[in-house]
């Protein structure tokens, strides 16, 4: 025995190690971390745990709409935006990788909702700061005012009136009154409208005037038309919507309504006005105007939420990059001390529209509303990052899998490996007797010293790598029956049990060698591809598979050889027919 | 053991055996899955629902019409349709959602989406991936037989035996597509790499007991020796088959529904591949000599 004391001793130290490797949970070393809260600690994959398997390419263009290939700095630049972005949406940690130059392998587990990650991490996100006009007024053309022909005065024409109108007028700020439409069949009440007569020219100008009033309706902040009228003492003046304005039909003629607070019947109109009216458009005001000034998601450095140092309410964080600071600036400078606004779109869809009380000239400020509450502030903040996008993406790969479905996965392979193990261990104590109990023994230590070199490389366990690793423990069963076999034979040429060993082994050998070394060929060969491809299944097939074969070997050179040889030097070795299989005796 | 004798049996065995495979195969019994194609394809549980002709029914005039609905039994079924975008997934679920009175009845357990770029790329992948391997085994096993003349062959055999197990399980596996819709997926080709590992693992075995039994014997007519090495490793081939198989089954009985098919291959190639290393590889080189010494 003293001659093997070298390779008990290191195959204690190992198994040892191991045992303690996988019974703790969780431990670090030098400041790694290693284990995690699964089954003994092991790393589970998208499809053991549940989560989101995403892969996107690059999406990045040239101005003629030809695909090139984006730099490997803006390439990492996305994925730290994607990182910082759903890290703090509190959806999990990603685990994002760059396949190639221009894919990327989003990786979400555990998440229960992808297609809210999906959304957070944005395909084709852009975000955009415009100056938001608002109560600008336009001065008409003069050539509408100077094609006014005809004037008079008479009820308003009732031809469009819908509920949907009725609504905006009691919204609007225009000035007129809530009775105004409807279906009133008695005259008194009826509002009055000036009808007047245009020009070809002034026509066609008052028609889009009139085409761009009832646009605005479509969003916040209505255009409205200023208009006065005048006749005898009268000169009134006021504001009207699209909605009250109608076009008659086939006479170049439009009906301009007259607010029904103005007076109280038509006779008291026209005694007020007199014969003579006259008409005259003064300005389009504008409710609300966007201009694009080229400040974009490109320009902003950071966007993060905070809390205000005085009041403590949640605010936004906002950090412009050198060109963004000088569009800032100028932006600022123009709105400040007006009730202009910057509005911040994010695909086209409005985000929020903050005033400036003044300048803001170092490319930092801050964004609050008496509105903000904490996740409205960080979802907001969220949203202004995801418009910066470094490089536009399409997702071309996605695989989700249930939580459920993983844990139901999880835990029938477990089961079905174990049972597996068990038979094996059945079979090989059975027909090999001894030496099957030393199998089985070191198949047990082989199984620990796997699950302890998957935790210490953070191998993550997945369905495809517990098909690899049943695998493995077939060739690690293999290698066993291999020895075996060889020593029986040996036994039967009438050798001594010690001799019989290191012979046997020594045969067996190359055997077990050269099918494992085969294995490995194929298995870089597949880790090879798989990387260039992101399979994630497939590299973890080959992952497994490899640390499988490799401790396999170990195991059989190291354990195996070192209890036979145990055995050899101890008091069973008196009873030789232990080591004989049964039954098959007659066989060469 | 007087395998040799009997080897042009053997061989017309596994030729009846990978022609009728191969007939299946030309009836197109080897099914692509999403991850050849492209598209997309919904795992979906609705408990209270046993029956997938009433989701065909319910996708019957929509654009997801052409979709193979499979009942996977145990309330879950599997929706194969074209790679569909985020409205368009969120119309089918609607769809799919509508099928039963309760709310929230409709559980989604798995979402594959892969795009048409992707699935192209998999195909040329998985193409070159096997065969890079098998260069890489051809060339390993020529080197590692070395020690006998001609170690060519031995490469050569244990090549001819895998791409015996790599047709046998392509044959069956397309019997199961025409009887039982298998598909051939991402997981199918781990299987047969698989496969492909075991087949030549335990060629070698076989050959290994042959280099060896070579220089002991030399002198003696190969197919003699042949068998010799064929007995004396049979014990061990048959209970490694054994021990894997008997895994194998218990991953087919207690392992999930989703790793049937995929377990399902494993067994086949096991089986072909312990029967190849025993009656093909090891024959092709008996063959291999007796045709050399005719034609000296």
């Amino acid at each position: 025995m003293r001659r093997y004391w070298k390779s008990v001793m290191l195959s204690v130290v190992i198994i040892s190690i191991s045992a303690i490797v996988v019974f703790t949970q969780k431990f670090s070393i030098g400041g790694n971390e290693f284990g995690s809260d699964a089954v003994l600690g092991l790393q589970l994959g998208l499809d053991l745990q549940g989560g989101s398997h995403l892969v996107y390419q690059s999406d990045l263009k040239d101005q003629d709409g030809i695909s090139i290939p984006p730099s490997s700095t803006q390439m990492q630049a996305l994925i730290k935006t994607i990182e910082r972005r759903v890290n703090s949406s509190g959806l999990g940690e990603p685990n994002i990788q760059l396949i190639g130059e221009d894919r990327l392998l989003v990786q979400l587990p555990g998440i229960t909702d992808p297609d809210r990650a999906k959304s957070l991490i944005g395909e084709t996100a852009r975000l955009e700061f415009k100056h938001r006009y608002t109560d600008a007024s336009d001065p008409i053309d003069d050539s509408i005012n100077n094609g006014i022909q005809n004037v008079k005065l008479d009820f308003y024409p009732n031809p469009y009136s819908t509920e949907d109108d009725s609504d905006k007028s009691t919204d609007s700020s225009a000035t007129s009154s809530d009775s105004s439409t409807s279906n009133n069949n008695v005259p008194d009440s009826s509002p009055l409208g000036i009808f007047v007569n245009f020009g070809d020219d002034a026509y066609s100008r008052v028609k889009t005037l009139h085409d761009q009033l009832i646009t605005s309706l479509e969003s916040p902040g209505y255009d409205r038309l200023q208009v006065e009228i005048s006749g005898g003492e009268e000169n009134v003046r006021f504001e009207l919507l699209g909605t009250f304005i109608t076009e008659v039909d086939n006479e170049k003629q439009f009906s301009f309504m007259i607010p029904s607070d103005t007076y109280s019947s038509l006779d008291d109109a026209k005694s007020k006005l007199g014969d003579e009216i006259n008409i005259e458009f003064i300005s389009l005001l504008v409710g609300q105007r966007d201009e694009i000034i080229g400040l974009t998601g490109e320009d902003l450095e950071r966007a993060y939420p905070g809390q205000h140092q005085q009041t403590n309410k949640p605010i936004i964080n906002i950090e412009f990059n050198d060109q963004g600071t000088r569009k800032f600036a100028e932006l600022t400078t123009e709105i400040a001390a007006t009730s202009d606004k910057i509005a911040i779109f994010l695909d086209d869809t409005e985000l929020i529209s903050p005033g400036v009380n003044k300048p803001i000239l170092g490319g930092a400020a801050f964004i609050d509303s008496p509105n903000f509450t904490l996740d409205r502030v960080s979802d907001l903040s969220l949203m202004l990052e995801s418009g910066r996008l470094p490089v536009p993406i399409k997702l071309i790969q996605e695989r989700d899998v249930d939580a459920v479905l993983g844990a139901d996965s999880l835990s029938k392979s477990y089961y079905a490996a174990g049972i597996g193990l068990l038979l094996v261990v059945v079979f090989m104590v059975l027909y090999y007797r001894i030496p099957g109990i030393f199998a089985s023994i070191a198949l047990f230590c082989y199984c620990l010293i796997v699950i302890a070199v998957f935790k210490l490389l953070s191998v993550t366990l997945t369905l495809s790598g517990i098909a690899a690793a049943i695998l493995s423990i077939g060739m690690a069963v293999d290698a066993n029956i291999l020895i075996f076999e060889r020593l029986k034979e040996e036994l039967r040429t009438g050798k001594t049990l010690s001799m019989a060993v290191n012979i046997g082994f020594n045969k067996a050998w190359p055997a077990i060698r050269d099918s494992n070394v085969s294995t490995l060929i194929t298995c870089l060969i597949l880790f090879w591809f798989a990387d260039q491809l992101g399979a994630t299944i497939v590299k973890g097939f080959a992952v497994t598979l490899s640390v499988g074969v490799i401790i396999s070997m170990i195991s059989a050179l190291l354990l195996t050889q070192t209890i036979l040889r145990l055995s050899a030097n101890s008091f069973i070795s008196k009873v030789l027919t232990l080591y004989v299989p049964a039954g098959r005796k007659d066989l060469l | 053991m007087n395998l040799s004798g009997n080897k042009i049996w053997f061989f017309s065995f596994s030729s009846v055996i990978i022609l009728i495979g191969m007939v299946f195969i030309f009836m197109g019994g080897l099914k692509p899955g999403i991850d050849f194609t492209g598209g997309s394809s919904l795992t979906i549980k609705l408990s209270s629902y046993d029956s997938s002709e009433n989701i065909r029914e319910a996708l019957m005039g929509t654009e997801f019409e052409s979709s193979v609905v499979q009942n996977f039994g145990d309330s879950t079924f599997f929706i194969r349709t074209f790679d569909i975008n985020d409205q368009e997934k969120e119309k089918l679920v609607n769809i799919l959602d509508s099928l039963t009175p309760e709310k929230d009845d409709l559980q989604i357990l798995s979402f594959d989406l892969i795009s048409p770029l992707i699935a192209r790329e998999t195909v040329v992948n998985a193409f070159w991936a096997v065969f890079a391997a098998t260069i890489g085994i051809f060339i390993y096993i020529w080197w590692a037989f070395r020690s006998v003349p001609n170690p060519v062959r031995f490469s050569v055999a244990s090549i001819i035996a895998l791409l015996h197990d790599t047709l046998i399980v392509l044959g069956v596996f397309a019997i199961l597509g025409i009887s039982l819709d298998f598909e051939v997926n991402t997981m199918f080709i781990i299987a047969f790499l698989t496969v492909l590992g075991y087949s030549v693992n335990d060629s070698i075995v076989v050959l290994d007991r042959l280099r060896s039994n070579i220089i002991d014997y030399s002198g003696i007519r190969l197919s003699d020796v042949v068998n010799l090495s064929i007995s004396q490793t049979f014990g061990r081939s048959l209970n490694t088959s054994i021990t894997l198989l008997v895994t194998l089954i218990a991953m087919y009985l207690f392992g999930g529904d989703t790793l049937k098919p995929f377990i399902l291959v494993l067994i086949v190639g096991l089986i072909s591949g312990t029967y190849s290393s025993i009656a093909i590889a090891t024959q092709i080189l008996v063959y291999w000599d007796e045709r050399k010494k005719k034609t000296v």
